[in-house]
C-alpha cells in the first residue's frame, strides 16, 4: 500500500483527557470504499479517539498524525475537518433548543458548499432522505436533539450524513438504543452512504450493527491501543467469547 | 437630592459614652470612626429595596435607654440544659452571653489544651490583640451601613473564637446570648477565626428580650465576623428565638479563603421584629459555601432576611436553601443576591427560596437576585410561593390525623429535605430546635 | 417545510448590510418648525399651541412640567448612565412638515426616502391593516385599510386623536399612567407630540396587525410620543411598533408613554421592536389595565440603545383577567439594557406569565427587574416568571432583580431564572458539521430567541434575526 492510495490515516495517536491519557499510540489506514470496524469494552478510548480525531476541544492529541486525502486534520478546526470531508455520528448529540432541523441542515449545508442551496432542491433532498430514513417529516421544524428520543437522536445523525456526503465517516456506537426495526433503517441509510470514494469507521461495543453494515476489517481496542485486528470473522468471535480472550492474549504477550 | 431634615436624626452617638472610652488606643480609634460615621449617615432611604420591607428609624434608637435590665427567668432553664449538654459530653464547651456585657465561659480550660480559644473579646483584646486587631472590624464596620456603624461605636463585650492551623474542634461550642427585658438594648459581638485547615462547629443562639409590648419593646443590634482560613471547614449554626416583644437588626459576614468551606444555618423562629443579613465572601479559590435557612413565622411577626454570596474567586461554588413558612398574620420578606466577580471564573451558584404560605393573612416577599459579571458560571435560581395543599390536609385527616397536626406533618415534610442535607451530628439539634418551634405553629 | 421557514432562510442567507448604512444614515432637513434646546413652560405653550389644542391638554402639560421639575431622577438603576442625560441641551418639538399626509406620494420626498429604507410601505402592502409613521415629533404618513374604517376602528396618530376624538381622549388620558407616576412619564406629558391612538369598538376583531414607526432624525433629539388604545369589550387588536434612529455621536432621549385599556373580554396585543442606535436614551413608561376576563400580552424586543429602562406593567383588575410579558433584550458593547416587567394582580382568577431573555455580549449589561404584586383580594392567582440569560465574552454582565410581593394566600407563584453561556459542548457540534465557529454562535443564540421570535410577525421576525446577526458580528455603531 503507497502513501497516495490511502484515504483516511493516522498514526500513533495519543489522547488526553481532563490530564489523563485515554488513547495511548494507534494507527490505521483506511483506503477508499473500506468499511473498517474498531470494536472494544467500554471505557477503552474508542469514543475518546472518534471525539478526539473530529476535534473536540475536551479531547487533546498529544502526540501523532492524522490525513485525510493527504490533508493534515491536526492543524484544522473542527469546521474545517467537517468541510474537508469527515463526519462524525454522536454517540450522545447535543440538544441545540430554537433551532430547528431544517435550519441548521441547511446552515451546514451551506458552509459545505460555500454557498445557499436552492430552497426547493433542499426541500426535496431533505423530503426524500427523511423518508428514506423513516424520520417523520415533522421533524423538520422540531428542534435539533430537543426532547428527541435516543433512535430519533441517532436516526437524525445518519440523516445529517446522508445530507452532507462526507468522504469519511466515523460512527460512534450509532447502534446503542436502537431497536431492530431501527437498526436497520439506519444500517440501510449507511449502506445507501457507502460508495467507492468514500469509506467509514464504524466504533462500536456489539457486533450486532455489523451483521448489517459488513465491514471489510476489525480492530479490538483495549486500554487506549489496537490489541488485535482482524477480518470480520473477528467481530463474531468477539460476539461469542466476549473480549477476556483478547486481553489474555495481549498479557500473554507482553510475557513473552 | 435634598438635605437631610432634622427629622431624619432619631439618634445620634454622644461624643462621649463609656463604650468609646473602652479598649487600647487602636480599639478606640474604631470604635470613634463608627461614631462618626453613624452620625453622618443618612438613615437608608425607603427607597433602597433592602429597606423596601422595614423601616430603618426602628432600629434607631438611644443607647441611654440602655439600663442594667433584668432577665427573664426562664434563662436560667435554657442555661441549665447547655450546661447539661456540656456535662454528658454534647457541646465541647459553652460561652453566655447576658446583653453583650456580662460573658461567663464553660469548658474553655479544656478547649485551651487545644490552643483554642473561647473568650470574652474584652479579654481577647488584651490576650490576643494581634489576633483581634487583625480581624475585629474587617468584615462588619462602618463602611458596612449606618447600623453596623452604631454597633461598631457601642458594643460593650462580645465574644471571641479561635482555632489554631490544623485542629479540629470536634464537638460544637454553644453561645447563649440572652437579651434584657422590656426596654432594654444591647449590642451583641462576635469575631471568630477558624485557622488553615482547622474545624468548628458553633451553634449561636439568641434569646430573651421584651415578653409584653405594653411594657416596652427590647432591642439588640448585633454583629457576627468569622473568617475561615484555608482549607478550614467552619459551621455556623444562627438561632433566633427571641421574645415576642424583641426588635432585633443582625449583620453577619463571614470570608472563607482557597478550599475552605462554611455551612450557614440561620434559624429564623423568634422576634417581634427582625432584620437579618447573612454574608459570605468567597475569597479563596475551591472555597465552597453551603446556606441554608429555616424560617417559621406565626402571629405578627415580622422577617426582613438578606442572604449574599458573593465569589471573589475561581472554581468557588455556593448554594442557598431558604424555606419559609407563615402562619396568621405574620410576614417574610427575603432578599438573596448571588454576585459572581468578573474575575471570578467557573464558578458554580444556586438558590432556592421556597415559601409555604398555611392561612390568609399572611405576606411573603420574594428578591433573588443575580448579579453575573462574567460569561464563565452556572448560575441558576428559583423561588416559589404557594398555599399548603389542602387535598394533602384532608388525605391525613381522613386517615384520622387531627387537623393541627397534619398540618405539622406537611411542614416537617417542606422542610424535612433542608435537614436531611444538614451534616448529620447537627441534624439531630437542628431537628429539636425545629420541632421546639412547629409546636407553637 | 413551511413556506415561513423558507422565506425566513431566504432572507437570512442575503443580508450584509450594517447598521450604518440602512438605519444610520441621516436626511439634512429645514424643519418647519424647530423649537430651541432646553425646556420651560414656553417650549410647553409653544407645542400645545402650534397644536391647538384644548385648553385642558394644555393644562395638563404645564402641570406634569411641573411634576418633571419636582421628581428626582430615579435613585436605582445606572446612576452614571442617568447622569449622562443633560435635559437641557436637547430639542422637544421638531415638525418636520406643515401637514399630515394618508398619500404615500404626497409625503416630502426625503421623508418618504428614509420610511422606503425602512420598508414601511413595503410592509403596508403586504400584510398589515394600517401604518402610521413618526419622524421626530409629528406623524408624517398615516393610512388605514377602508374596511377597518368601516368597522367603526379609530387608528390615528394621537394628535388627530386628540382632535377628532377628544371625548375618548380626554376620559383615558393619563388615567393609566398619571403625570405623578414617575419623572419621565411627567415629562412625556408636557412634552407629547405624535404617537398612535387607537380605539376598537366592541366586539369587533382586528384581523390584521396595526403599525407604527418611529424615527428620531436630528442630533440631540428628544422624542416624546404618546399612545393609548382602548380595546372595548369583546374586541381583539394587535399593534405593532418598530423603532430606529441614525447614528449620532450625541444622545438623543426617546420617552414615550403607552397606555392600554382592555375592557372586558378584550385582547390586546402590543409588540415592539426597538433598534436605537447607541447613543439614544431610551426610558419608556408602559402599561396596561385588563378587565373581567380580557387579556394583555406585552412582546418587547430591546436593541441597541445607550441605556433602555422599560417595564411594561400589567394591571389585571377585573376577574379572569390574563397577562403576559415576552421580553427580549440585547445589550452589546457599551450598552445596558434595563428591562423587566411589572405584574400587579388586583383580582381573583388572574394569571400571568413573564418569559424574559437577554443577552450580553462584550461589556454589555443586561438587567432584567420585574415586580410580581399579589393583592389581597386576588386570591386562586397564578403567577410564573421565567428569565433566561446567556452571556457572551468575558466582561459580560447579568443581572435579575425579581421582586414578589404576596398578600393573599391561595396564590402559586414560580419563578426561575438561569444564566449560562454558549456551551462548548453545542458550539463543537455545531462546527463539527462544518459551521464556522461565528456562524454556530449565531444559530444558538437565535435558538434561545426563539421562544421570542416565533411570537413576531414573519417581517419583523426576519428583521430581529438580521438585526442580532449583525450585534453578534460587531458590525454596528
Amino acid at each position: 500500500m503507497t502513501q497516495s492510495k490511502a484515504h483516511f490515516e493516522f498514526k500513533d495517536i495519543h489522547v488526553e483527557v481532563e490530564g489523563k491519557e485515554v488513547v495511548k499510540g494507534v494507527s490505521l489506514t483506511i483506503n477508499h470504499g473500506e468499511i473498517h470496524a474498531i470494536m472494544g469494552p467500554n471505557g477503552s478510548g474508542k469514543s475518546s479517539l472518534s471525539n478526539a480525531l473530529m476535534g473536540h476541544p475536551n479531547y487533546t492529541i498529544t502526540s501523532g498524525e492524522a490525513r485525510l486525502d493527504g490533508k493534515n486534520l491536526l492543524e484544522m478546526s473542527a469546521d474545517e475537518r467537517s468541510r474537508a470531508g469527515l463526519f462524525l455520528a454522536f454517540q450522545y448529540p447535543l440538544a441545540i433548543p430554537g433551532v430547528t432541523v431544517a435550519n441548521f441542515l441547511r446552515a451546514a449545508l451551506k458552509s459545505h458548499r460555500g454557498k445557499d442551496a436552492d430552497m426547493s432542491d433542499f426541500r426535496k433532498l431533505l423530503k426524500a432522505e427523511m423518508s428514506d430514513l423513516s424520520v417523520d417529516p415533522s421533524f423538520a421544524t422540531r428542534y435539533l436533539n430537543d426532547g428527541f428520543s435516543g433512535g430519533e437522536k441517532k436516526r437524525v445523525e445518519i440523516l445529517q450524513m446522508s445530507m452532507l456526503k462526507p468522504k469519511m465517516a466515523l460512527l460512534d456506537e450509532t447502534d446503542s438504543g436502537l431497536d431492530i426495526d431501527a437498526l436497520k433503517t439506519v444500517a440501510d441509510g449507511i449502506n445507501r452512504y457507502h460508495n467507492d470514494q468514500n469509506a467509514i469507521l464504524l466504533v462500536t461495543h456489539y457486533q450486532r450493527l455489523l451483521n448489517y453494515v459488513k465491514p471489510d476489517f476489525v480492530h479490538v481496542m483495549m486500554n487506549g491501543q489496537f490489541a488485535k485486528s482482524g477480518g470480520p470473522e473477528l467481530a463474531l468471535k468477539l460476539e461469542e467469547s466476549g473480549y477476556d480472550w483478547v486481553e489474555k492474549e495481549v498479557l500473554q504477550k507482553a510475557e513473552v | 437630592m435634598t438635605t437631610m431634615n432634622k427629622t431624619d436624626v432619631e439618634y445620634t452617638i454622644p461624643e462621649v459614652t463609656p463604650e468609646l472610652e473602652r479598649g487600647p488606643v487602636w480599639l478606640r480609634d474604631q470604635r470613634r470612626a463608627s461614631r462618626e460615621a453613624f452620625n453622618v449617615a443618612e438613615v437608608p432611604p425607603r427607597g433602597l429595596h433592602l429597606w423596601r420591607y422595614t423601616d430603618p428609624k426602628t432600629f434607631l434608637y438611644d443607647r441611654d435607654a440602655v439600663a442594667d435590665t433584668a432577665y427573664s427567668e426562664n434563662y436560667d432553664i435554657v442555661e441549665k440544659i447547655e450546661l447539661d449538654n456540656l456535662k454528658n459530653g454534647n457541646i465541647a464547651a459553652l460561652a453566655t452571653d447576658l446583653g453583650g456585657r456580662d460573658i461567663k465561659l464553660n469548658g474553655a480550660d479544656e478547649l485551651a489544651k487545644q490552643g483554642v480559644v473561647l473568650s470574652s473579646l474584652s479579654s481577647a483584646v488584651e490576650h490576643h490583640h494581634e489576633l483581634v486587631e487583625n480581624y475585629l472590624y474587617r468584615l462588619v464596620n462602618a463602611r458596612t451601613g449606618k447600623f453596623e456603624a452604631m454597633n461598631g461605636a457601642l458594643w460593650n463585650d462580645g465574644i471571641f473564637v479561635y482555632v489554631p492551623d490544623g485542629v479540629t474542634v470536634d464537638k460544637p461550642i454553644h453561645l447563649l446570648r440572652e437579651s434584657g427585658l422590656a426596654r432594654s438594648s444591647q449590642f451583641p459581638r462576635l469575631l471568630v477565626v477558624v485557622g488553615k485547615n482547622a474545624e468548628l462547629t458553633l451553634i449561636d443562639e439568641y434569646g430573651g428580650g421584651s415578653l409584653d409590648e405594653n411594657e416596652g419593646i427590647s432591642h439588640a443590634n448585633g454583629a457576627v465576623e468569622i473568617f475561615g482560613l484555608e482549607d478550614s471547614r467552619t459551621r455556623y449554626v444562627m438561632l433566633q428565638r427571641q421574645a415576642s416583644a424583641m426588635k432585633l437588626y443582625l449583620t453577619h459576614r463571614a470570608q472563607i479563603e482557597r478550599g475552605a468551606s462554611m455551612l450557614t444555618v440561620p434559624l429564623a423562629f423568634g422576634a417581634l421584629l427582625s432584620k437579618e443579613n447573612f454574608g459570605v465572601t468567597l475569597n479563596g479559590e475551591g472555597a465552597d459555601s453551603n446556606m441554608y435557612g429555616l424560617l417559621f413565622g406565626s402571629g405578627y411577626q415580622h422577617f426582613d432576611n438578606h442572604t449574599l454570596h458573593h465569589h471573589a474567586a475561581d472554581n468557588t461554588s455556593s448554594n442557598i436553601d431558604f424555606k419559609v413558612v407563615l402562619k396568621d398574620r405574620s410576614h417574610s420578606a427575603y432578599t438573596g443576591l448571588i454576585r459572581i466577580d468578573n474575575d471570578a471564573r467557573t464558578c458554580q451558584a444556586y438558590q432556592e427560596n421556597r415559601n409555604l404560605l398555611l392561612n390568609e393573612g399572611v405576606r411573603a416577599d420574594t428578591i433573588p437576585e443575580l448579579e453575573i459579571l462574567n460569561e464563565d458560571v452556572q448560575c441558576s435560581h428559583g423561588a416559589t410561593i404557594g398555599p399548603m395543599d389542602p387535598e394533602s390536609v384532608f388525605y391525613l385527616e381522613a386517615r384520622g390525623i387531627e387537623r393541627d397536626e397534619a398540618i405539622r406533618m406537611i411542614v416537617s415534610g417542606f422542610v424535612d429535605h433542608t435537614l436531611k442535607t444538614v451534616p448529620d451530628d447537627l441534624r439531630q439539634r437542628i431537628g429539636t430546635f425545629v420541632a421546639q418551634r412547629l409546636e407553637r405553629i | 417545510m413551511s413556506d415561513a421557514i423558507k422565506q425566513q432562510n431566504e432572507s437570512l442567507s442575503t443580508l450584509n448590510a450594517d447598521y450604518a448604512a440602512k438605519y444610520g444614515f441621516h436626511d439634512p432637513v429645514d424643519y418647519f418648525h424647530k423649537g430651541a434646546r432646553g425646556l420651560n413652560h414656553e417650549v410647553v405653550e409653544m407645542i400645545s399651541r402650534m397644536k391647538k389644542e384644548p385648553r385642558w391638554m394644555a393644562e395638563r402639560r404645564h402641570e406634569a412640567l411641573d411634576i418633571f421639575y419636582s421628581k428626582p431622577m430615579p435613585k436605582w438603576g445606572n446612576q452614571q448612565a442617568l447622569g449622562e442625560i443633560d435635559f437641557e441641551n436637547i430639542y422637544y418639538f421638531m415638525k418636520p412638515i406643515e401637514r399630515q399626509q394618508d398619500n404615500w406620494d404626497d409625503v416630502p420626498e426625503y421623508i418618504k426616502k428614509t420610511f422606503d429604507r425602512l420598508g414601511i410601505p413595503e410592509a403596508e402592502q403586504k400584510f398589515l391593516g394600517g401604518v402610521s409613521a413618526q419622524y421626530e415629533s409629528e406623524v408624517v404618513y398615516h393610512s388605514m385599510k377602508e374596511d377597518l374604517k368601516k368597522q367603526g376602528i379609530v387608528f390615528l396618530d394621537m394628535d388627530s386623536g386628540l382632535r377628532e376624538r377628544e371625548d375618548i381622549v380626554k376620559k383615558f388620558f393619563g388615567t393609566i399612567i398619571p403625570s405623578t407616576d414617575n419623572k419621565f412619564a411627567a415629562l412625556n406629558t408636557a412634552v407629547w407630540s405624535g404617537g398612535s391612538f387607537i380605539y376598537v369598538p366592541p366586539g369587533v376583531n382586528v384581523t390584521v396587525p396595526l403599525q407604527a414607526y418611529f424615527r428620531i432624525n436630528a442630533e440631540n433629539m428628544g422624542q416624546f410620543e404618546r399612545t393609548l388604545i382602548i380595546a372595548d369589550k369583546g374586541s381583539r387588536v394587535h399593534y405593532i411598533e418598530g423603532c430606529t434612529a441614525p447614528v449620532y455621536s450625541t444622545d438623543s432621549l426617546h420617552s414615550a408613554v403607552v397606555e392600554l385599556i382592555a375592557l372586558d373580554d378584550a385582547y390586546i396585543r402590543y409588540t415592539t421592536i426597538q433598534n436605537w442606535s447607541r447613543n439614544i436614551f431610551n426610558l419608556v413608561t408602559k402599561r396596561a389595565t385588563v378587565h373581567k376576563n380580557a387579556t394583555v400580552e406585552w412582546v418587547d424586543g430591546n436593541l441597541g440603545s445607550r441605556l433602555t429602562m422599560k417595564y411594561p406593567c400589567i394591571q389585571l383588575v377585573g376577574e379572569g383577567a390574563r397577562g403576559e410579558v415576552l421580553s427580549v433584550a440585547f445589550a452589546g458593547v457599551d450598552q445596558h439594557q434595563d428591562a423587566g416587567a411589572k405584574m400587579i394582580h388586583a383580582a381573583p382568577n388572574t394569571s400571568s406569565r413573564i418569559t424574559s431573555k437577554s443577552i450580553s455580549k462584550d461589556n454589555g449589561r443586561a438587567s432584567y427587574r420585574g415586580l410580581v404584586k399579589i393583592h389581597k383580594n386576588a386570591v386562586n392567582s397564578k403567577v410564573s416568571v421565567e428569565c433566561d440569560a446567556l452571556l457572551i465574552g468575558d466582561d459580560a454582565r447579568s443581572d435579575t432583580y425579581p421582586t414578589m410581593e404576596i398578600d393573599s394566600e391561595k396564590v402559586r407563584v414560580e419563578h426561575e431564572a438561569r444564566v449560562s453561556k454558549v456551551a462548548e459542548e453545542q458550539l463543537f457540534y455545531l462546527t463539527s458539521r462544518g459551521l464556522t465557529e461565528d456562524d454556530a454562535r449565531l444559530l444558538i443564540v437565535n435558538g434561545f430567541m426563539e421562544p421570542f421570535t416565533k411570537e413576531l410577525p414573519l417581517e419583523y421576525a426576519v428583521e430581529l434575526n438580521r438585526l442580532i446577526e449583525l450585534e453578534m458580528e460587531g458590525s454596528i455603531g
